[in-house]
C-alpha cells in the first residue's frame, strides 16, 4: 500500500512539493529562533562564571555587562581608581579586579587589568584559565594573548606588539612609543575571553602618559622609562571592576550601598540579573517571530489539507479503482492519512538538516561577533517536542480529508 | 455457486429497481442486457458489495451479504471478485505490472495463490493477445483496446472465483469486441470460474451460455 500511496503522491510532486516547502520554511524559522535563541543564552551564560558583581558608573546594568564581558559597544564613563580603592577595603569583598578599556590591537580589544584576573575570573562551569604558553605574569610590558589572538596572528612568546588608541585598530594612533612583549598565551575557553589582548593596568596608564583627551601631546620614545614616577603610573580612572564577595548572601545589601555612594554615580550589577534583563528585551522579538513561525505552520497545515482535499475530487477514479479492487474505506482514508504522515516527516527531516545547516553558520557567526562559542545538538528535547506537535497537527488535520474519501466512498458506485 | 432472491434497490430519488432472481452456477458465462436505466450496473454493484443491500437476498460461494458488515464484504471482494469497468479501468500514474498486481495488494489470501506473480501476469498478458514489452509502460501509452485488456488481466490474477464486468466493449469496434471476448474466455476456468458481463451491445449474445434481459423484467 505504501508504493501506492507513493506513486500516487508522485504523480502529484508539484503541489507536494510546494506544500513542503511552505512546512519546512515555517519549521526551520520556527526552530532556528528557538535553537539561536538557546544557544546564544547558553553562550552568553557560559561566558563567565564566579563574578558576583561588576562594579561601573551609573547607567545600564546590559550596557555595562555587555562592554566588560562581552565587549561588545564602548563604555561611556569611567570610575575613579579612588572608588575602586575604597572598594577594595570593603569587608565583604573577597577579591577585586579591576579592568580598563578603550584600546586596540589588530581586530581585537585590549583590556588592562591584574594577573588577578587570571586567578578570579571563570568561565562556563567554573572552569579556570589556563596557559597554553607562557605564564600569567602581567608585568608593566606583558601582554598576555586570548587563544583565538594567539592563533590568528601566529603569535609567539616574545613577540613584541604596539597597541592603538581607540577601540577601532584601522583607524586610531599606534601607541608606538611603548611595546608590550608577548609573555603568555591562553587556552581556548570559547568565550570572548579568547579575543582580548591583556596588558598590565599600570602598562595602560604608561602608554596614556603623554595623552591627553585622546590626542598624544608628546612622546615617550627618548624617555627614560625607569625614572617615570610609580605615582604616575597609577590609574586615575578604570572602566569597571569585577568582584567576587565573601558571601552571595551579602549580595544585595553590597549592591545597595553601591547605589547609595556618595562620591560619585556608580552601580554594582549582577551579570545573570542583567543577562535576564537582556534575554527579556530580545525576547519580545523573538516572540514576534515565534508567532508568526506558528502561524505560516498553522497556513502551510490548512494548505496541506487544502491540496488533499482538492486532490481527492481528481483521484475520485484512482478511489474506485483500489476499492474495486479491495480496497475497503478505511484502506483508502488510511491513504489519505499517511499522505499528510508522509509530508510531515518529509518536512521535519528537511527542515532538521537546514536547521542544522543553519546552526553551524550561526555558530561561526557567534563565535566571529560575540567570541563565544555555541554547541547545538542535532535535536533538543524541546525541539522534538515542537516537531512532533506539528506532525500529530498535521495527522489530525489530515482526519477532515480521510472523513471525506471514507463518506465519499462508502457506498461510490463501480461504473 | 450465486444466488440472488428477491433483490431491489431503492435510489434516493425514489426510483425502485427490482431484479431477476439468479442462481449462477460454477462455469457459467452470463450475459445481462437491457436498455440505460435498467439496473444492469446496480446488479453488478450490489455483487461486487459495492452498494449496501436494501432487499433480497444475496450469496456467493457461502457468503451471505445481509449478514455481513462492509469490511468483510470489501475483503470478500479483494479475495474473490475480479471488476473490470466500462473504461477508465487503469490508474495513469502506476505502469502497467502495477495496474495489474493492484488486485493483490488488498487480499492476503487472492495474494498467496499467485506462486510466481511476473510468470502470472506474463501468462495473462499473452494469453489476451498483449505483448510482454508493454509491462513497464506508463497506461497512458496504451490504445483503449489494451487498457481495457489490461483492466481483464488485473480481474483475473489471483483466479478469482467471480470475474465482473460492466460494458467493458462499448469503447471497442466490431472486430476488437469480438476479440476481446474470445480472448477473455480463453482465460476463463470453467472449473472454477462464473464470468457475468452486463452490456447492451447484442452482438455478444451468441457468446454466453445465458442472457437475461433487464428490459423483460
Amino acid at each position: 500500500m505504501f508504493r501506492l500511496f507513493f506513486s500516487s503522491i508522485r504523480s502529484r510532486w508539484l503541489p507536494t512539493i510546494l506544500i513542503v516547502s511552505c512546512l519546512v520554511s515555517s519549521m526551520v524559522l520556527l526552530l532556528s529562533i528557538e535553537r539561536i535563541q538557546n544557544g546564544t543564552k547558553q553562550s552568553f551564560n557560559y561566558s563567565i562564571s564566579g563574578v558576583d558583581s561588576i562594579i561601573g558608573p551609573r547607567s545600564s546594568s546590559v550596557a555595562l555587562v555587555l562592554y566588560t564581558i562581552f565587549h561588545i559597544g564602548k563604555p561611556t564613563n569611567n570610575i575613579t581608581y579612588e572608588t575602586f580603592e575604597y572598594l577594595k577595603e570593603r569587608k565583604e569583598i573577597d577579591w577585586i579586579v579591576p579592568i580598563a578599556l578603550g584600546d586596540s590591537y589588530d581586530e581585537f580589544r585590549v583590556i588592562a587589568t591584574t594577573s588577578d584576573y587570571f586567578e578570579n575570573i571563570k568561565f562556563g562551569d567554573n572552569n579556570q584559565i589556563t596557559f597554553d604558553k607562557g605564564n600569567n605574569s602581567l608585568g608593566l610590558n606583558n601582554t598576555i594573548f586570548g587563544a583565538d589572538v594567539a592563533k590568528k596572528l601566529n603569535s609567539k612568546i616574545g613577540d613584541k606588539i604596539n597597541i592603538v588608541h581607540g577601540s577601532n585598530a584601522d583607524m586610531g594612533i599606534e601607541h608606538d612609543d611603548i611595546s608590550f612583549e608577548l609573555s603568555g598565551i591562553l587556552g581556548k575557553t570559547g568565550t570572548p575571553i579568547d579575543k582580548l589582548v591583556f596588558i598590565n593596568l599600570q602598562g595602560y596608564e604608561l602608554v596614556h602618559l603623554g595623552w591627553k583627551s585622546g590626542k598624544k601631546i608628546f612622546s615617550l620614545k627618548n624617555q627614560d622609562l625607569s625614572k617615570i614616577d610609580t605615582d604616575q603610573l597609577i590609574p586615575k580612572t578604570i572602566t569597571a571592576a569585577f568582584v567576587g564577595l565573601k558571601s552571595k548572601l551579602t549580595i544585595f545589601n553590597f549592591q545597595k550601598d553601591i547605589r547609595e555612594y556618595l562620591e560619585e554615580p556608580i552601580s554594582a550589577v549582577i551579570p545573570s540579573i542583567a543577562l535576564s534583563e537582556l534575554w527579556s528585551i530580545v525576547g519580545v522579538i523573538d516572540k514576534g517571530f515565534k508567532l508568526l513561525s506558528w502561524i505560516v505552520i498553522v497556513i502551510s497545515l490548512i494548505a496541506m489539507v487544502t491540496l488533499i482535499i482538492n486532490s481527492l475530487e481528481n483521484r475520485k477514479r484512482e478511489m474506485l479503482i483500489y476499492r474495486a479492487n479491495g480496497a475497503s474505506p478505511i484502506d483508502l482514508s488510511l491513504m489519505v492519512v499517511m499522505e499528510a504522515l508522509f509530508i510531515g516527516l518529509v518536512s521535519i527531516i528537511l527542515a532538521l538538516i537546514f536547521v542544522a545547516l543553519i546552526s553551524y553558520f550561526a555558530s561561526s557567526q557567534l563565535s566571529i561577533y560575540f567570541g563565544v562559542s555555541t554547541n547545538f545538538s542535532f535535536l533538543t528535547v524541546n525541539e522534538a517536542t515542537i516537531l512532533s506537535i506539528i506532525l500529530l497537527a498535521g495527522v489530525l488535520s489530515s482526519m477532515v480529508p480521510a472523513f471525506i474519501t471514507y463518506r465519499n466512498n462508502l457506498n461510490q458506485t463501480f461504473s | 455457486m450465486l444466488t440472488s432472491e428477491n433483490l431491489a434497490y431503492k435510489f434516493t430519488d425514489g426510483l425502485q429497481i427490482k431484479f431477476p432472481n439468479l442462481n449462477a452456477q460454477v462455469g457459467e458465462k452470463i450475459l445481462i442486457t437491457g436498455s440505460s436505466g435498467s439496473g444492469k450496473s446496480t446488479f453488478l454493484n450490489l455483487i461486487a458489495g459495492a452498494i449496501k443491500l436494501q432487499t433480497g437476498k444475496l450469496a456467493f460461494d457461502g457468503f451471505n451479504y445481509e449478514t455481513q458488515k462492509n469490511f468483510n464484504i470489501d475483503k470478500f471482494r479483494a479475495e474473490k471478485i475480479g471488476y473490470v469497468f466500462q473504461t477508465l479501468n487503469l490508474i495513469p500514474f502506476l505502469s502497467v505490472f502495477e495496474n495489474i498486481t493492484l488486485s493483490i495488494k488488498f487480499s492476503k489470501k487472492r495474494a498467496a495463490k499467485v506462486n510466481n506473480v511476473k510468470d502470472e501476469v506474463m501468462r495473462l498478458l499473452l494469453s489476451l493477445g498483449l505483448e510482454e514489452n508493454i509491462l513497464e509502460k506508463k497506461t497512458s501509452n496504451l490504445s483503449i483496446g489494451q487498457q481495457q485488456r489490461v483492466a481483464v488481466c488485473r480481474a483475473l490474477l489471483g483466479g478469482p472465483k467471480l470475474f465482473l464486468a460492466d460494458e467493458p466493449t462499448s469503447a471497442l469496434d466490431d472486430e476488437s469486441s469480438k476479440k476481446f471476448i474470445k480472448e477473455l474466455f480463453q482465460t476463463f476456468n470453467k472449473k472454477k470460474q462464473i464470468i457475468i458481463i452486463a452490456s447492451h451491445d447484442l452482438r455478444l449474445i451468441n457468446s454466453f451460455d445465458r442472457v437475461i434481459n433487464f428490459n423483460n423484467v
